[in-house]
């Protein structure tokens, strides 16, 4: 400032005006001031009073300043202009001031004691209202150490001017290491960069950024996922940041996706066949055991959308499967064991279903679950088959002993009547001799029955027996040879079809046993009217070596013997010259290598003996 | 006195049976048939007429079940006879077959010792002799 050469009277004239222009100033900042005595009393009051705080300049002369000030910041005040008085010093201090209308506004005074000449001081003070400016940072704090998002404020160079408790809480650094080294630190290494590059771009644009996701790091290492919001103001050159935590989220996120590809997994990687389906029978989802049936049965990739039911084809298997669907849709639980579709019919299906519902419970498609239990139901089979066998051998078991205590007792029994008979005291009689002959008999009956069930129980024996290749033209012509029955019979016809099974693994001896027994009974029971024919073959069903002896005698009445013709002890023609053993021996060691025996026949006309024994490999 | 018809297919017992029957006095004939079927042919023909028949059981050709059948549909009613089971078999299941039976008074099993068979004969011509 230039200060131009003046006298003392136009200096104190410049001094006026300058005051003037100063004050007016000091008006315009909304700054009020006062002049006060020792007494507090007011002298002089500018005249914005009535603009800041609502009171007339007049009405408040002469007043105690003290009586503007709330009740409780009074003795403070009083206090410290009374210290102004003592010390001159410039004075600040905050009180509450009332206004007229009863409201409080806070306020900033700055308090001078002015020294006059005539030495009476006064007291000159300039009220500022900060009530806004308090509230703002009151505002800013609160919401700051409220809330459980990362607050920040950074200048253009990137530091820390202001930020809240939660990043201790967060990350565990203190505000002051934050201060010191920036808050850089928080972000993961590979990321500071990027972050880098989003902070010089913040800088210059007046954009604001949302939802910003970086991995960020703790103190201890340990990774926090924050969306980072943040805008900038040039003006005073700051940089707002908000961080929200999401670790949580992004975990439970991470452990869905982790779960679900483990779900999908699952899906996937099992043998079981999973799909649904719409209401109108449409493929909503699959996985790769249901994409693997389908091309195997059908020879497409089905794709969602694809009907599973094609209403213009009726066979058999839509139908089996339409009806499955509609128990379902029909909100049905669905448990069914099932045959596999054509050309794998022979597998078996578990199938279950179950009905998928909307919010309202209505029934809105199926979900289907197949697994191939074939395995399980052939060893349910084979147990099946197993406990059937068991059972029927422990039945053979208890006819065989019935029959053996039956048999040995019928010879005994008469052993006994005959002794009651016997006339001890005349040996040499005519009826004794006779009773005598009996005995022999009973005795040589005893013998043979005991010989029978000898053999009948060798023949339950398995072991032992060796399994050979054996040619059935040399094992039939071998039996032919050794038959007693050929030559008083005359002439016999034999036919024998070897052709399609020519070679059989088994025990020779069974084998030629089989042979032998069938065509003894054969011609011992051929029809007396006419030329005994008859016919052996061999051919396969079902992985079962057939063999069938047919022959043109007298036959069986099946309708009354059929249960008991491969009994112990079973004869049925009077011509019978056999212990009816032959057949039951037969069947029992057929039985015991897992075969069977069976018969057709119609009296007068012939029997057809059919052997199906166990095709066995060769080793 | 009676007639008794033995049915057994083993000539051992037959002859037994004759000489028990014989030893008892009071059987005026003794016919014997080796099966059932032979059995129905004897009262088929009917000039003969047992009072009184031993069975057995397990015969070729007819069985004594097989007769018991038969003998029920067609003779229960036409001839007063009796019938008494002489079987080798001690099973409890042929005893109750028997039982259903009516014509079947008695099931013996073997051995046919003479006590027991005059003791059936007695009884069968004293309801004959006595008519009850």
């Amino acid at each position: 400032m230039i200060i131009l050469a003046v006298t003392p009277g136009q200096y104190l004239e410049y001094m006026t005006e300058l005051q003037k222009i100063l004050f007016s100033l000091v008006e315009k900042n909304g700054i009020v001031y006062f002049l006060l005595d020792t007494n507090h009393n007011i002298e002089m009051c500018s005249d914005n009073m009535f603009q800041v705080f609502g009171y007339d300049p007049p009405s408040i002369l002469g007043m105690k300043l003290d009586k503007l000030c709330f009740g409780k910041d009074r003795d403070r005040l009083s206090k410290l202009l009374e210290s102004a008085l003592v010390s001159k010093d410039e004075k600040e201090i905050e009180f509450r001031l009332l206004l007229s209308d009863r409201r409080i506004r806070i306020v900033s005074a700055t308090v001078q004691t002015l020294v006059t000449d005539d030495n009476n001081p006064k007291i000159a003070i300039f009220l500022r209202d900060i009530t806004d400016h308090l509230n703002s940072k009151l505002f800013k704090d609160s919401f700051f150490n409220l809330s459980l998002d990362l607050f920040a404020i950074l200048d253009f160079t990137g530091k820390v001017i202001e930020i809240n408790e939660m990043w201790y809480e967060k990350f565990g650094y203190t505000k002051e290491e934050l201060i010191k080294s920036g808050i850089a630190k928080v972000f993961k290494s590979d990321e500071r960069m990027a972050a880098g590059r989003m902070y010089d771009w913040l800088k210059v644009s007046n954009e604001s950024m949302y939802d910003y996701e970086m991995e960020c790091c703790t103190k201890t290492g340990e990774t926090k996922f924050i969306s980072w919001s943040a805008r900038s103001d040039a003006l005073p050159g700051l940089v707002f940041l908000v961080g929200r935590d999401f670790t949580e989220k992004k975990e439970t996120e991470q452990k869905l996706v982790e779960s679900e590809s483990k779900l999908s997994a699952i899906l996937e990687n099992t043998n079981d066949v999973i799909f649904s389906i719409d209401i109108n029978y449409k493929l909503l989802k699959f996985n790769t055991a249901f994409v693997r049936i389908i091309e195997g049965s059908y020879g497409f990739k089905p794709k969602a959308g694809y009907s599973v039911i094609d209403p213009k084809v009726n066979t058999l298997t839509t139908m089996k499967w339409k009806r499955l669907y509609d128990l379902a849709l029909s909100d049905r639980d669905v448990d069914e064991l099932i045959d596999a579709d054509p050309p794998n019919e022979n597998l078996k299906y578990e199938v279950s279903m179950s009905p998928i519902k909307n919010e309202f419970k209505d029934v809105t498609g199926v979900a289907v679950f197949l697994r191939d239990v074939t395995e399980r139901f052939k060893a349910q089979e084979a147990q099946l088959e197993m406990s059937r066998q068991l059972a029927e051998k422990n039945k053979d078991l208890l006819d065989f002993s019935f029959i053996i205590t039956h048999n040995l007792r019928a010879p005994t029994s008469n052993l006994i009547s005959l002794l009651s008979l016997y006339d001890k005291d005349h040996p040499a009689n005519d009826e004794n001799l006779e009773i005598m002959e009996n005995f022999e008999a009973s005795i040589h009956q005893l013998n043979e029955t005991l010989a029978d069930l000898t053999m009948a129980v060798k023949l339950r024996e398995e072991v032992g027996k060796k399994f050979e290749l054996l040619n059935l033209d040399e094992v039939f012509n071998n039996v032919k040879s050794k038959l007693p029955a050929l030559e008083s019979k005359g002439t016999i016809v034999f036919r024998t079809d070897f052709s399609t099974v020519p070679e059989l693994i088994y025990p020779k001896g069974d084998l030629e046993s089989i042979f032998y027994t069938l065509l003894d009974n054969s011609i011992k029971f051929a029809h007396p009217g006419r030329e005994c024919v008859i016919s052996v073959t061999s051919f396969i069903v079902e992985n079962r070596v057939h063999l069938t002896f047919e022959d043109n005698g007298m036959g069986i009445d099946l309708e009354r013997y059929g249960d008991r013709l491969f009994g112990l002890y079973q004869r049925f023609h009077r011509s019978d010259s056999g212990k009816g053993l032959g057949l039951y021996f037969l069947n029992t060691a057929i039985k015991s290598f897992g075969g069977s025996i069976s018969v057709e026949s119609e009296p007068g006309k012939g029997s057809k003996f059919t052997v199906k024994l166990i095709k066995r490999e060769s080793e | 006195m009676i007639n008794v018809l033995v049915v057994d297919d083993d000539a051992t017992l037959i002859f037994l049976m004759k000489r028990l029957l014989q030893k008892t006095g009071r059987v005026s004939e003794v016919r014997v048939a080796s099966d059932g079927k032979e059995a129905l042919d004897i009262l088929f023909g009917g000039a003969w007429a047992p009072d009184l028949i031993f069975l057995d059981i397990n015969m070729p050709v007819m069985s004594g079940w097989d007769f018991l059948d038969e003998f029920g549909r067609s003779y229960a009613n036409k001839i007063e006879c009796e019938i008494v089971m002489l079987s080798s078999s001690t099973r409890e299941m042929e005893k109750a077959q028997a039982a259903k039976h009516p014509e079947v008074i008695r099931y013996l099993s073997k051995p046919a010792l003479y006590p027991t068979i005059l003791e059936v004969v007695i009884n069968t011509d004293t309801r004959k002799s006595t008519g009850l």
